[in-house]
């Protein structure tokens, strides 16, 4: 049985890209594969949805008007209980949302205020060496297509594109890791320690140590010190290979 | 509730016409819900019929396949009863023999129509899943994949996204066309393709 054709092939004789021998030859394969012609069905299918627009929206409209309906309902079956209850509430939650406001604001500023003590931006440029992460997961076979490509993108100093890449599949955490890597390399750590803070959430990894020392830089990078000292105290608490240099980091940060 | 005329609401589906479809919402849904639950289904359930049956109509409506021979209403509870009952004849077999000989459902008739409407309902089934898997790709994909649907060129999309080389832009679709096909053949329920 002849091999399939890959999804880009079909898209490129979708798209009327192929001329020629090369779309008679396809159009014979169609005719003589029933399997490739429903493939070629299918991704028509699929890029002819895309285009409805117009379904979209209405879908939309009617989800929109959908929960108003239900949440109006809503509202109107607990109406009576509430209308005793929000008189008292309101201003207790009232005065509570006020000291929680003043409570972050000056909480913030404190915290500002000792972020903002000398950066040790040094220790940063020190430790910063996603290539050593790399060399353990470039070769790995199980590694998606698209992530490899991002890779590639990496490897050649194209970060910006490599995030592109690596962000076409959102919940890979390779992905995720190397996007981090990539930010940091553009020097934008709130979007790399975000990128990080998933895989060390998601927990169940072999990434969280690579993704918890990188974080550990950033923080530094970003002159927040006391998060970095926290994630590097929790690093050299541990069993990891960064033990070692996050007990020097966090002597070099004391000095 | 002031009534539209079934040529208006036919228009203002196609349209989108939030006012059209707050009409249909308010004057049919009760009763669409009422017959769904009646007939072993739940809330959510009457929720997908109605849906499906409006973008039912959209599609016939787009294709020029709808003419109506009775009013709005008729038709479109007899597209809801039979989207339903379509549902119980998977779901539930057993219950579905039962009812089958009720004179409720042999008044639903829909003649030529019927296996024009067996082939739009599931095709819609599939729509949705392919829309739904479409929710779950980044949002530069999402734009990239609907400008080129809506046909412009490869070199306005690098212009558009600011991507350095058009050779970006043409890796960057395909990658996000794959990354939306393989999505939607983990959801399929027998994979359509078992291509790279």
């Amino acid at each position: 049985m002849k091999k399939n054709a890959p999804i880009s092939r079909i898209d490129d004789y979708l798209q009327g890209m192929l001329t020629g021998v090369e779309l008679t030859e396809f159009e014979n394969r169609i005719e003589q594969s029933e399997e490739l012609a429903e493939d070629v069905r299918f991704q028509k299918e699929v890029f002819e949805a895309i285009k409805d627009e117009r379904k979209r929206e209405i879908s939309k409209t009617l989800n929109r008007i959908h929960l108003q309906e239900t949440t109006k309902l809503r509202k109107t079956q607990r109406k009576d209980t509430r209308v005793l209850r929000i008189n008292f509430h309101s201003w207790r939650l009232q005065a509570a949302a006020a000291a929680i406001a003043i409570l972050l604001v000056s909480g913030g500023l404190i915290s500002n205020f000792l972020s903002n003590k000398p950066v040790k931006q040094s220790l940063y440029t020190e430790y910063f060496s996603p290539e050593n992460s790399l060399l353990s997961v470039r070769s790995a076979e199980s590694v998606d297509s698209h992530i490899k490509e991002g890779m590639h993108y990496y490897e050649q100093g194209k970060f910006t594109e490599a995030i592109s890449i690596f962000e076409v599949e959102p919940d890979n955490l390779l992905g995720k890791l190397y996007a981090g890597f990539s930010f940091m390399k553009l020097e934008k750590y709130e979007q790399a320690e975000a990128r990080f803070l998933d895989i060390i959430n998601d927990n169940d990894n072999l990434l969280v140590d690579q993704a918890e020392w990188n974080l550990g830089l950033c923080y530094l990078a970003n002159g927040k010190t006391r998060e970095a000292g926290k994630v590097f105290a929790k690093i050299a608490d541990g069993n990891t290979i960064y033990n070692k240099d996050a007990n020097t980091i966090l002597q070099k940060m004391k000095e | 509730m002031r009534e539209i005329a079934s040529e208006k609401i036919l228009q203002g589906i196609i349209d989108n016409d939030s006012e059209v479809i707050q009409y249909i919402y308010d004057k049919y849904f009760e009763s669409i819900k009422g017959f769904v639950i009646k007939h072993s289904g739940t809330k959510e359930d009457a929720w997908d019929v109605f849906q499906d049956g409006i973008i039912v109509i959209y599609e016939q409506i787009k294709n020029n396949k709808l003419a109506l021979k009775n009013t709005f209403h008729t038709y479109f509870f007899t597209i809801c009863k039979y989207t339903w009952l379509k549902v119980l004849r998977e779901r539930d077999k057993k219950y579905y023999e039962q009812i089958e000989s009720s004179k409720e459902i042999e008044q639903i008739s829909l003649y030529d129509y019927k296996l024009e409407l067996d082939e739009l309902i599931e095709k819609e089934k599939r729509v949705k899943l392919y829309n739904i898997n479409f929710q779950k790709i980044s949002v530069e994909c999402q734009k990239l994949l609907k400008l080129i649907a809506k046909g412009y060129s490869i070199q306005e999309i690098a212009d558009s996204f600011s991507y350095k080389s058009v050779g970006f832009a043409y890796k960057k679709s395909r990658i996000c066309k794959e990354r939306l096909i393989k999505l939607i053949q983990k959801d399929l329920p027998t994979p359509k393709t078992k291509n790279k």
